[in-house]
């Protein structure tokens, strides 16, 4: 069995209509109609021990409530979590001492006190023996330089180090596996760096399952080999990262540098778009399916004298701004 | 039980991580003490006593009422709970492996405990010797006024945060006025029982928040004795008992539905 298996989950939210005008305001004091949003639609999926997850969708996709239901704060309308063997949002408590949770707009620090004093206080939230401490905050100390700032109070820290903080907090108790909510949310490249090498020393050393949602996707390169795509509250994509790319990424870019500028206005092309031009040099985008590179290269070099050629590689992150705008436009 | 003690010191460091916060509370004891010290000193004027309450004992009335106001105010549940839900921090709360209520009661007394060392006694003992009035009851009476208050903390404090509780229902609720309006009127924080006309009296007599200030500080000036006394700390027991039952209640139902807000 995977240690995380989810079987057509739904969950629904009941709100209420909120009617513009002045009137309608007193009216809504006296009755309000009801509206249920279902924000996740049946969801599917299962996780083994040790991997590394994204769990990526455009906002308002659904991700959150299913961290949610995973992490035994919501119960689903419908459909079974398991979570090495234990149903989260039944035994809350139980579950809660295998996970480890991270909400990257939120923290769990006393924003008064120094850094060290939430992590004795978690030390005796989860009964954590003084040995497994001591060892924990060496290795914290390591990876993530806690001892620059343990001694500082939290609302003095830089963003970095608060997250930096965060994340060693939540995995004080040597939990099986990591929910991270947008864990590099606002930061910059050298601290977004130091935590996804953090994340992945600890799944690395301790195989600690991580499921990550992220708006970076940088992130999800350098850290997961499995990404799930959830969109409008329905699984749409759940594989490797390669086949990821490879399904959604049919589109290449050619970039061509012609020894004259000129000469580019006489170009004619059967297949692919001139989608931006700079002096003397192109950029076409085309499908693969359709064109293959040795065909369009001939095409171009018998019109005209070319310089140079490269052939652009779609990023995950152009990829995934074009699965989404597509999912807007339908 | 240790992490909830935890929850006690760092509540008890947190206080004092502001020291000017400290001071300003000391001030504020203060202004309070000596105004309401003027104001029942210009209601007597010219009377010994009014409904056989002297000077003397509504004086002291206001200045140990004072000091529970002072302990009383130092938690503040519903808004730490309202804080809770519109931040969505409810959400690891209920995550933790431990009892939320006992962590809230215990990080609260934490910080109840730190005001009334550094600012309420030291308040009430400054102007207790500067109005250099004689205390009216004897040791054994101390003890069961600081049993009686110790409940009336209790009382205040169960219901409020079954209140603040009420925010995971109606995520914007702005109850806190109307609460406090109640609380302190019938409670006899601002003006003690005895001077409520009969109706008010009755109404008051039947609510629980008599226990908050007036029982103790009735306690306190020797008003309350024999068997109105035992039938006082009888009540006020089963009010303890009571609004912890309706705060345990309230949360069993309120950690089932809870919907964090935010996406």
């Amino acid at each position: 069995m995977a240690l995380i298996e989810i079987n057509d989950i739904h969950k629904e939210y009941v709100t209420y209509k909120q009617e513009k005008g002045f009137l309608n305001t007193f009216k809504g004091f006296f009755y309000r109609e009801k509206q249920i949003k279902e924000a996740v639609k049946g969801i599917s999926f299962q996780i083994e021990k040790g991997e590394m997850v994204g769990y990526i969708g455009p906002n308002g996709a659904g991700k959150s409530t299913t961290l949610k239901i995973l992490s035994g704060i919501l119960t689903p309308t419908s459909g079974e979590a398991h979570i090495a063997g234990i149903v989260p949002y039944q035994n809350r408590k139980q579950h809660a001492k295998k996970i480890g949770v991270v909400f990257g707009q939120r923290t769990q620090l006393w924003w008064d006190l120094p850094v060290i004093e939430s992590f004795e206080l978690m030390r005796y939230v989860y009964r954590i023996d003084e040995k497994t401490y001591r060892e924990n905050m060496e290795i914290f100390t390591d990876l993530l330089e806690l001892d620059q700032f343990s001694s500082r109070p939290v609302r003095q820290l830089s963003l970095g180090q608060r997250m930096r903080a965060d994340i060693a907090l939540s995995l004080l108790h040597n939990p099986d596996i990591l929910f991270l909510d947008e864990p590099t949310i606002g930061l910059d490249v050298v601290a977004k760096q130091k935590i996804r090498e953090f994340i992945k020393q600890i799944n690395l050393k301790r195989q600690v399952t991580v499921i990550l949602t992220t708006h970076d996707m940088g992130d999800i390169e350098s850290l997961c080999n499995r990404v799930i795509l959830i969109d409008d509250g329905l699984v749409q994509f759940d594989g490797e990262i390669e086949k990821f790319r490879h399904t959604y990424g049919k589109e290449r870019c050619l970039v061509v540098e012609t020894k004259e500028p000129e000469d580019i206005d006489r170009l004619v092309l059967d297949h692919g778009q001139i989608t931006k031009r700079e002096g003397n040099r192109i950029w076409i985008h085309f499908d693969r399916d359709q064109v293959s590179p040795t065909q369009l290269i001939p095409h171009i070099t018998s019109q005209i004298e070319v310089v140079d050629l490269t052939i652009e590689e779609p990023s995950i992150e152009g990829i995934v701004s074009r699965v989404y705008q597509d999912k807007t436009k339908n | 039980m240790r992490v909830y003690f935890e929850f006690m010191k760092k509540a008890v460091k947190n206080s004092v991580a502001y020291r000017f916060n400290i001071w300003a509370r000391m001030l504020g004891d203060l202004a309070f003490i000596i105004m309401w010290i003027s104001v029942w000193a210009a209601l007597y004027q010219g009377h010994s006593d009014m409904n056989g309450i002297t000077m003397q004992n509504a004086l002291l009335y206001v200045m140990i009422t004072q000091l529970l106001i002072s302990c009383n105010h130092a938690a503040y549940p519903i808004g730490r709970m309202e804080g809770l839900v519109r931040e969505g921090r409810i959400s690891s709360e209920i995550l933790k492996p431990y009892d939320f209520i006992t962590r809230c009661i215990a990080e609260d007394s934490g910080q109840i405990f730190s005001y009334f060392i550094l600012s309420g006694f030291p308040v009430f003992m400054i102007t207790f010797q500067f109005m250099n009035i004689g205390l009216p009851i004897g040791p054994l009476k101390v003890l069961l006024f600081i049993y009686s208050a110790l409940c009336g903390c209790m009382i205040k404090y169960f219901i409020e945060l079954s209140f603040g509780l009420l925010s995971l229902w109606f995520i914007q609720t702005r109850i806190q006025p109307i609460f406090s309006f109640t609380i302190s009127l019938f409670s006899g924080a601002a003006v003690p029982l005895w001077f409520f006309p009969d109706w008010l009296e009755n109404i008051a007599n039947v609510l629980p928040f008599k226990g908050i200030y007036f029982v103790p500080s009735a306690i306190f000036t020797g008003q309350l004795q024999g068997s109105q006394l035992q039938h006082e700390l009888l009540v006020q027991g089963m009010w303890v008992v009571a609004s912890f039952l309706l705060l345990r209640w309230m949360w069993a139902t309120a950690s089932k539905r809870v919907v964090v807000q935010g996406g």
